[in-house]
């Protein structure tokens, strides 16, 4: 299983961009490349070629659904694994990003201590779960 | 002598009869013993004796007929005041008006000739329907008599309100003849028509229908409106007509807690299309003594979208305020870890209160989040068959860091091995932890807070033990209210944000439990939580959030600390 490294994380919050910077660079040491806006990640992220989407829900302009449908039909990133971050604690919306293929979606505020390992649990999940399919494909 | 000892005789009569006995027994004597000068004094004086009883009897006679002179007059003055005051007919046995007192014609306005042999339903308003006329019929052919209130309508139109009494006449072989019918104004002749017409057109809709049969009494104009009823055929109404989808069962239960004592009045949601009534039922008693429901339904659209409005308002400010808190917090956990540099025990110190200050105020949002998610209806419950003996002692242990930090110990104990109840886990075991905080906040350090699990009936009940302050008796029906701080007689600061306790009662009644308390000052506090033991893998209720806020009832102005209020079942 390859390691996660690259992080998309998009938040239309400088505060908020800049504990995230810390939790994910300097804690997680993650490669991270940060965007203000859904616009400004789909311009970047070809680019970057992230292992995974950070992606607050609620942004003015694009909001995350939206970012993220524009993200999917970017070459290399339809399949990239997406967690979303909320401050809107809602198990409806949670169930809904869910069942839009979300990994899992974190609520605002998060322990910038413990975000790190969060993405990398979920991302051992995305593997393992990929493995099975494979296996069941095979 | 001895006569003067005989009771006078009452009347005329009875003197003459002493007079003749008399007279007889003095011709005896003379015709045996021969006539006598004694027998002579004798006679006279028997003579004057007779005499004087005579005048006697004859002064009373006068007496009498004065005093009856006095009562005639008397009678007069009473005949008139009651042809003022009572307002006397006779009808015969079909109905029609044979004679009638001053009163009477007074009142409703008619000349001989427009009233003798004519209906009585003439002066009933609404003519042969009229309620009191449709009374007097059925009392009539059941030769009994009847007194209820009537109203009337004058030669003139005016429409007058009376208290009346039917009373039916019968001859000898027990055959109607006829029946007295005497109207009275009732003691609040004035206030009676006047409150009727402003519950007649008020806007909200008032129903009166009997506590048995649910057959309606009354409806004002709105609530017939409401429901497409006439006046006329309103008594063949039961309220369960009033909406198709009514439940008797389910409004049986509703209603039951007026019955019992334990509310004085029950309040349910309706929704009609887009718009929102609230119902407000209490039980009235009829003017014939009969056990009535009174329904108040107010129309409470406008009410349901400002409180929509205020509880958007209050999850957008709490929804933004969770964004600058994400960075605060963050920024402080960071700090807090050492990993952006150390800090002197001042900084540290200063940097602990900002976090803990922090927390309180994260807790307080999700507080307000919840409240207003379950007053919304939004808290859904994914409910299911759930082991108590497990879920209480892992909610224990969850929160036993939290108890170790104010070196307190939670200690578990219970006899059962298995204690099913329908619930949902993320739900209840925010309520434990509810309890488990604030008794381990009120608990001395070193002592321990002792949790037990226990059945009662049809019910298993947790209860959370401290051993702190004791809650005083004034406070008591202050407890389960929002932003109600639990009171700290040592005189102690205890932070919280007054939610929980709210919060944890709402979530009890939506499992169709109860949670209620027990304190005595000085000694401590036990809180505890009744929920229905499952029987049953078929006994599931979908109870949310939405019909604890909405159809909660409310209960008596002074509530106990007892909150024995239970979720309706509708």
């Amino acid at each position: 299983m390859r390691e996660l490294q690259r992080i998309l994380h998009v938040d239309d919050d400088e505060d908020i961009r800049a504990i995230a910077a810390m939790a994910l660079e300097l804690i997680g040491l993650f490669e991270l490349l940060q965007c203000t806006s859904g616009q400004q990640a789909t311009e970047q992220a070809a680019s970057f070629d992230p292992d995974l989407l950070l992606l607050d829900y609620m942004m003015p302009d694009m909001d995350g659904k939206e970012t993220l449908r524009e993200l999917r039909k970017l070459p290399g990133l339809s399949h990239v694994p997406v967690v979303f971050m909320t401050a809107r604690v809602n198990e409806n919306l949670s169930n809904e990003l869910r069942r839009d293929g979300a990994l899992d979606v974190i609520a605002k505020p998060f322990d910038p201590m413990e975000l790190a390992t969060e993405l990398r649990a979920l991302w051992q999940i995305y593997n393992d779960v990929g493995s099975e399919r494979a296996m069941l494909g095979s | 002598m001895s006569l003067f000892r005989l009771k006078l005789p009452s009347d005329l009569n009875s003197v003459i009869l002493v007079f003749g006995l008399l007279v007889s027994g003095i011709c005896v004597i003379e015709l045996f013993s021969g006539p006598t000068s004694m027998s002579y004094s004798v006679l006279a004086s028997l003579l004057g004796l007779i005499l004087l009883v005579i005048y006697r009897q004859s002064r009373a006679l006068q007496v009498k007929e004065s005093r009856i002179e006095a009562l005639e007059r008397e009678g007069g003055a009473l005949t008139a005041a009651t042809a003022n005051h009572l307002k006397v007919c006779e009808i015969d046995a079909l109905g029609r008006i044979v004679s009638f007192n001053q009163g009477f014609a007074d009142r409703f306005k008619y000349s001989t000739s427009e009233l003798v042999g004519k209906p009585i339903s003439m002066i009933h308003s609404g003519g042969t329907s009229n309620r009191a006329y449709c009374y007097l019929k059925d009392c009539l052919s059941e030769k009994r008599s009847w007194a209820g209130e009537s109203e009337d309508v004058t030669a003139d139109g005016h429409r007058v309100f009376s208290h009346c009494t039917v009373t039916p006449v019968l001859d000898r072989a027990k055959s109607l003849v006829g029946a007295i019918v005497v109207r009275t104004d009732a003691p609040k002749s004035e206030e009676t028509p006047f409150l009727r017409n402003l519950f007649h057109y008020l806007h909200d809709e008032i129903y009166v229908y009997n506590t048995d049969s649910l057959g309606m009494v009354y409806a004002n104009v709105s609530a017939r409106r409401a429901c497409g009823w006439s006046n006329e055929h309103l008594e063949q109404k039961s309220i369960l007509d009033a909406d198709p989808n009514m439940d008797e069962s389910l409004f049986r239960a509703h209603v039951a807690p007026l019955f019992s004592g334990e509310k004085d009045v029950v309040v349910t949601v309706v929704e009609r299309g887009t718009q929102f009534g609230e119902i407000t039922t209490r039980l009235a008693v009829g003017e014939n003594g009969e056990a009535l429901f009174v329904s108040v339904l107010r129309d409470a659209t406008e009410r349901k979208k400002i409180e929509r409005a205020k509880m958007e308002t209050v999850s957008v400010v709490s929804h933004e305020m969770r964004t600058p808190l994400t960075s605060i917090k963050g920024s402080l956990r960071l700090l807090q870890s050492g990993i952006l540099g150390s800090f002197d025990k001042n900084a540290k110190q200063a940097l602990d209160i900002a976090v803990r200050n922090t927390e309180q105020l994260l807790v307080l949002v999700d507080d307000i989040l919840d409240l207003e998610k379950i007053q919304a209806g939004k808290m859904k419950m994914d409910k299911a068959p759930i082991d108590l003996v497990r879920l209480v002692d892992e909610v224990v242990e969850m929160n036993r860091g939290y108890a170790d930090e104010l070196r307190v110990n939670f200690h578990f104990e219970t006899n059962l091995t298995e204690a099913i109840a329908y619930l949902s886990v993320t739900r209840f075991t925010q309520v434990l932890a509810n309890l488990l905080s604030n008794a381990a906040k009120f608990t001395s350090a070193g002592e321990a807070v002792q949790v037990t699990l226990d059945r009662k009936g049809g019910f298993w009940r947790i209860s959370v033990t401290d051993k702190g302050p004791g809650i005083p008796e004034e406070e008591y029906h202050t407890i389960f209210a929002s932003f109600a701080q639990l009171p700290s007689p040592d005189g102690k600061n205890r932070k919280g944000t007054g939610l929980g306790l709210a919060i944890a009662q709402r979530i009890v009644h939506a499992h169709n439990g109860k949670i209620d308390f027990v304190s005595k000052c000085g000694e401590g506090t036990t809180f505890f939580v009744d929920l229905p033991v499952h029987t049953s893998p078929h006994q599931q209720f979908d109870h949310t959030c939405e019909e604890a806020g909405m159809l909660e009832n409310v209960s008596n102005s002074e509530k106990m600390h007892l909150d024995d209020s239970k979720p309706l079942e509708i």
